[in-house]
């Protein structure tokens, strides 16, 4: 059943008119108060419809859509066995599309498409055009709408009653449509609702704002009881409800050691099994590796797997150590960290819900920082008793800004898709050595069907220390014939792709994020006070020439010679 | 030379049994040369029984009571449970102790007998509070891994258990200082902690946020008496939006004011601070 919502008869006269082909399952739900009333019925009543569809009266529906229905059932109760709502636009839980944006839609209005294709994703709150309710699933739980005036809030009320019975609401773009009322995603603008609603509202999530699709409820002033255990937090309940019932997914955590530091592998190993053992909806396994060179090796836990590598006579074995590894796990992701990294137990439950709820050959993007480890940390044979002191974050949302021409994630903030990486060229692991990151990094967004899911949650922590580096090593010659095969490798694998040009769209000027937040890999990493001292300049010179530094920089010498001597003086 | 077994107390969640089964018991083997004797209480009263590793003994105690008791009460009871008044250390189901950080605590005491409480260093986030580099004296001691000394503790009769949850380390803490004994920070003993603390969102009011800011106004009281506490309601509204300040005042002074008495004299000591809201400290630089 289509039911439009619409009061008028001029209206549903239209509606019919430019949708013949569907008028015979056509059906209209008044707006206003009683619309609520209306759809509890539909949804309680044990004699009411299995299945409805709930369509907003400003939306024009495809010719097809019947059909689409079909397609998308089928779908649901093969993949997501728990829904109770969809749509075809919400906020998301996790971050979607190169702009790692929570705001998803599944239509064009008049002047905005679709953001995101292919796929049906979870959601936290759903946006009204189009809404399929799974009446027979919602109705053996204790599902009920409230009787409030908030009639423009309908998509939230169902999303969060969804939500609250524990039943999954998901974005898909089965659904996709034309809506005759442009609408705009944002986060920045707080919409009315009835203290009646609010107080619902506030009733039931833990989170101090709503986020709406085209706005936020601040519901600050409506609860003092926030954390109260009844409540839930929207995104963490999206997530999960959407992954009960799936299939569980196999994430191969890979640790890739030469054994040069014992006391930082037992750490390693150590927060991988914390993580593995928070990390309740997935199967997390630990496996590591040492190419041919690696020295004595320690003891490992039982629950530990020793990958072997290939042997190879000499040079660095770092790239070809993942191509190794890759072909001897069966899981469906990679997840690569050196034995000086470490992963945080705290991000496990995220992390596993977001690689139990993504489709299959996803890349997943997560928070990582660096820590400035102080002390003889590496040679350690113990563990690691130096000091250590939170430094530079690198948020998995940027992870498009790489598009741009350096990296900006870190190896342990990327989680693969296996196949992508076993099916790269093999002599590519032979031809490149460093920058092995970041040519997965671009390898994976340049895919086909390349679908990232970015979360930022700070999910690995990175040692850095003085002289134990190859990134900072002088002798850039290694370096340099990397970046040269790392750039046939782009100019080649693309073949015709324009997503590179995209690169400069993308600078983090132009996506609004501020000169400091700014976190590249760079081959001598700047100090976090030449980074904040280079972004005063940055800015005051931005607001005295109204552009970007380095495009005044190169129309000026003079003013060129000024930022390279001050770059020169902070070095 | 048979050594003497070190007592550790380890409070735990049902949700914890296999941090604590597969992570914290095996990493504690490691912690220390002499025999470990784990205390257990599972604040959920379930009866989920493990076994530990070679050198360390498990004994499972059970709650006092039907209904879940606060972290101070809890381990009050595992230390009259123990029937001795040992040193004992404290580590939460979080935490991974380190090879030889239980030594290196237990080394410090030896070498200062009058420390009640001496805390080990948290990992990766290590704590931004003051300690003096020379002393090692700090104003005050986390309760997430530390060294007590059980004629201490025995004294002062244990952890305040008004506090249910939250600063009961505080004011530890500050009674030790008061009772004329130290506390003490051991940067060279270091426990994994990974604290939820740097993952708090900010759309999200934690549990954490609301226990200590109750229990923020307790220890006011009790410490500074009821200037203190109009002070700490300051803090409080100042730190809150008024629905929400409204109402953590408004649950203390129903449900917690009277649990704390006011002090007949208000003492005063160079480490016992406020210096904002929850700040107990300077921050090191």
């Amino acid at each position: 059943m289509l039911l439009f919502r619409c009061s008028e008869d001029e209206e549903r006269r239209r509606i019919l008119d430019r949708h013949q082909s569907l008028a015979s399952e056509i059906r209209f739900l008044s707006t206003g108060s009683s619309a609520n009333d209306q759809l509890n019925r539909l949804i309680c009543d044990p004699d009411g419809p299995n299945h409805l569809c709930l369509v907003h009266e400003s939306v024009t529906l495809p010719a097809s859509f019947s059909q689409r229905l079909i397609d998308l059932g089928s779908d649901l109760a093969t993949n997501w066995p728990n829904w109770g709502l969809v749509g075809n636009a919400g906020v998301t839980p996790l971050m979607y599309g190169g702009l790692a944006s929570r705001r998803v839609r599944f239509f064009s209005d008049a002047f905005t498409g679709p953001n995101l294709s292919g796929h049906i994703i979870p959601a936290e709150n759903l946006f009204e055009n189009v809404l399929l309710i799974n009446c027979a699933n919602l109705r053996s739980t204790d599902f009920r709408l409230p009787d409030v005036p908030d009639s423009h809030l309908l998509a939230t009320l169902l999303s969060i009653e969804t939500l609250r019975a524990g039943r999954a609401a998901l974005v898909a773009p089965q659904l996709a449509c034309f809506r005759d009322f442009p609408i705009e995603a944002q986060s920045n603008f707080q919409t009315t609702v009835s203290q009646a609603g609010a107080e619902w509202i506030a009733q039931r999530i833990a989170n101090t704002t709503c986020d709406l699709f085209d706005g936020y409820i601040d519901l600050l002033g409506f609860s003092d009881r926030f954390w109260t255990d009844d409540r839930f937090d929207t995104a963490l309940r999206s997530l999960l409800n959407a992954q009960q019932g799936r299939i569980r997914q196999r994430v191969e955590v890979i640790t890739r050691t030469k054994h040069e530091r014992p006391g930082m592998l037992r750490r390693n190993i150590s927060t991988v099994g914390l993580f593995i053992e928070r990390a309740s909806h997935a199967d997390f396994v630990h496996s590591i590796i040492s190419g041919a060179n690696a020295k004595e090796e320690i003891d490992l836990p039982g629950n530990v797997i020793r990958l072997s590598a290939r042997e190879f006579s000499a040079g660095d074995d770092r790239f070809r150590l993942i191509f190794d590894a890759a072909s001897a796990v069966s899981g469906s992701y990679l997840w690569f960290i050196d034995d000086d990294d470490w992963l945080f137990p705290n991000a496990a439950e995220l992390i596993s819900l977001m690689v139990s709820v993504s489709p299959k050959g996803s890349t997943f993007f997560v928070d990582v920082m660096h820590f400035v480890e102080s002390g003889d940390v590496a040679k350690s044979n113990d563990w690691p008793n130096g000091l250590s002191a939170p430094a530079r974050r690198f948020p998995a949302s940027h992870f498009a800004l790489s598009l741009e021409g350096q990296n900006y994630i870190p190896f342990c903030g990327i989680i693969l898709d296996r196949d992508l990486v076993v099916g790269l060229p093999t002599e590519l692991f032979e031809r490149i050595t460093f920058f092995e990151d970041y040519t997965l990094v671009l390898a994976s967004l340049m895919a086909e069907g390349s679908f990232p899911v970015a979360v930022d949650a700070l999910a690995a922590g990175i040692s850095m220390r003085e002289g134990d580096h190859s990134a900072t090593q002088s002798n850039r010659q290694e370096w340099n014939a990397s970046q040269a095969e790392l750039s046939l490798f782009l100019s080649e694998v693309g073949r015709g792709s324009s997503l590179l040009s995209l690169g400069s769209l993308l600078s983090p000027e132009r996506v609004g994020l501020d000169v400091r937040g700014r976190a590249s890999i760079g081959l001598s990493p700047l100090s976090r006070r030449r980074d904040f001292l280079i972004s005063i300049l940055g800015r005051a010179i931005q607001r005295l020439r109204g552009g970007r530094i380095w495009k005044c920089a190169s129309r000026s010498s003079g003013l060129r010679k000024i930022v390279v001597r001050f770059r020169t003086w902070l070095s | 030379m048979t050594l003497k077994p070190i007592h550790v107390q380890i409070v735990y969640g049902s949700d914890d049994v296999g941090l604590v089964a597969d992570h914290l018991l095996p990493g504690l083997g490691f912690s220390t040369e002499r025999p470990v004797i784990a205390w257990c209480l599972n604040y959920h009263q379930e009866t989920i029984k493990f076994d530990g590793p070679e050198n360390v003994e498990v004994r499972f105690i059970d709650r006092v009571g039907d209904s879940p008791t606060g972290f101070g009460a809890n381990h009050n009871h595992l230390f009259q449970s123990r029937g001795t008044s040992d040193d004992f250390v404290i580590l939460n189901p979080d935490c991974l102790a380190m090879p030889g950080s239980i030594d290196r605590l237990l080394s410090r005491k030896l070498g200062r007998p009058n420390a009640a409480i001496i805390e080990g260093r948290q990992w990766p986030f290590e704590h931004p509070k003051e300690y003096d580099a020379s002393t090692l004296e700090t104003p005050w001691a986390s309760g997430a891994f530390a060294l007590i000394s059980g004629d201490f503790f025995a004294e002062c009769e244990g952890f305040d258990d008004a506090f249910f949850l939250y600063l009961e380390d505080v004011d530890l803490s500050w009674r030790a200082w008061f009772s004329g004994r130290e506390v003490i920070y051991e940067p060279e003993a270091v426990v994994i902690h990974f604290s939820n603390g740097p993952f708090y969102r900010s759309d999200i009011r934690s549990n954490e946020e609301y226990y200590g800011s109750r229990n923020f106004l307790m220890l006011m009281r009790k410490f500074f008496g009821a200037d203190g506490e109009k002070s700490g309601i300051r803090f409080v509204r100042r730190n809150f939006p008024a629905a929400i300040a409204d109402q953590i005042i408004a649950d203390y002074e129903v449900s917690y004011r009277d649990r704390v008495m006011l002090p007949r004299i208000v003492y005063t000591h160079p480490q016992v601070k406020v210096l904002g809201f929850n700040v107990f400290h300077e921050m090191r630089s």
